[in-house]
């Protein structure tokens, strides 16, 4: 049977959704990567970051709630000059969705979705339900 | 004058070193805390066995905040002196290096952040450790100094990686170059340069060596009835004496 993804008729509040983004994760992981030793082999944190709402309108996912796929783009190094230049970002750095009605930002590494607690040092299970959008059956004449 | 300068230079280097060393040791105490992940680790996950990697990073720390100072310490001429003190100490970092630190650091690098190329990277240096440290001891029990300090100046060297990388890293992100492509070039160059500098740091000692006893040479024998001994005499064939 055909199926689709299930759409919002909720039109997107793409502010909220990135306003969301900013608090739960790019804020507290840069005061985060303020306070860690640089002298290390894990990744050197960024000197900006800046967040992208990919979906032009809101999923609905097995819970009835609304989400929205984000990336958030990443600037290395020192020069000021370069951060103007696009081709400078790294692009879609961290990826992941946000549901901006409950507060809740989710990252994407591999194919499963974690808290964004992950990223601030949280040891947290990957979330199953989240995400993904529920899935419509079509009638049989959509065929 | 030159000579002097290459001393220290010599100096500053195995300070900067010894200073590196115990930054990444110091700040290596973040893996051995229960309530929070490290940036190394969240930036890893998932990973297929987990709890086995963990535990190789963690053998792998240990291990490594012990080998590079104890190699620091054991190549200081002064520390020389004491061949009881140089030999207990060669054994542990032997055993430490061969029974941890490289296999460890093998199955790490599998996960390794670059894929194939820092996979191959850093294997590559594991094995000149594994080979060089296995050598070097069979060459300190055969008593050939000069080969012995070549192999063990070859295993310091690419322990040193972990300094000289990581301060590469830095460099590199600070004139903005692409994190991925300077994760791999951080790696390959101190690893392929540590091993060339210690080929051509190695095989030019001989020569100054030589051009001195020649010059002693040329000046005839000493008064007195001690023979001229050519100054390698009483050392194996090897790439130097430096020891």
């Amino acid at each position: 049977m055909p199926i689709a993804r299930k759409a919002s008729a909720t039109p997107l509040d793409e502010a909220r959704a990135t306003a969301v983004v900013e608090k739960r994760l790019v804020k507290p992981l840069a005061e985060k990567e303020a306070q860690r030793n640089r002298f290390s082999r894990a990744y050197i944190p960024p000197q900006a970051r800046r967040v992208r709402v990919l979906d032009h309108q809101a999923s609905t996912d097995g819970r009835g709630a609304e989400f929205v796929a984000f990336a958030v783009d990443e600037h290395a190094g020192r020069l000021p000059a370069r951060a103007a230049d696009d081709s400078h970002w790294r692009k879609d750095a961290i990826v992941g969705c946000v549901y901006p009605a409950r507060d809740e930002v989710f990252i994407k590494r591999g194919d499963k979705f974690f808290g964004a607690g992950l990223l601030l040092g949280q040891k947290t299970a990957a979330a199953d339900a989240v995400c993904r959008a529920a899935q419509v059956a079509l009638g049989p004449t959509a065929r | 004058m030159a000579r002097r300068l290459g001393k220290l230079v010599g100096s500053a280097w195995m300070l900067g070193l010894a200073a590196g060393a115990s930054i990444i040791g110091w700040a290596s105490r973040v893996y051995f805390a229960s309530d929070e992940l490290a940036p190394f680790v969240i930036e890893k996950l998932p990973l297929p066995h987990e709890d086995l990697w963990l535990a190789a990073l963690k053998v792998h720390v240990v291990a490594a905040s012990f080998a590079l100072p104890a190699c620091l310490l054991l190549s200081v001429k002064r520390l020389l002196r004491f061949p009881r003190a140089h030999r207990w100490l060669g054994r542990a970092t032997g055993a430490v290096v061969l029974a941890a630190l490289v296999p460890s650091g093998l199955y790490l690098s599998l996960f390794a952040k670059g894929g194939g190329p820092a996979t191959v990277g850093f294997a590559l240096s594991g094995l000149i450790v594994a080979l060089a440290m296995t050598w070097g001891i069979r060459l300190a029990r055969a008593k050939d100094t000069a080969g012995h300090r070549r192999c063990m100046l070859h295993v310091l060297a690419q322990l040193s990686v972990a300094v000289t990388s990581r301060t590469l890293l830095t460099l590199l992100d600070a004139v903005g170059m692409d994190p991925d492509a300077a994760y791999l070039f951080a790696l390959w160059v101190p690893v392929l340069a540590s091993a060339g500098f210690v080929e051509v740091f190695i095989l030019r000692r001989p020569h100054r060596r030589n051009s001195h006893a020649t010059k002693a040479l040329a000046t005839g024998p000493a008064p007195g009835p001690a023979p001229v001994r050519a100054p390698l005499a009483d050392r194996p064939q090897g790439f130097g004496n430096a020891a």
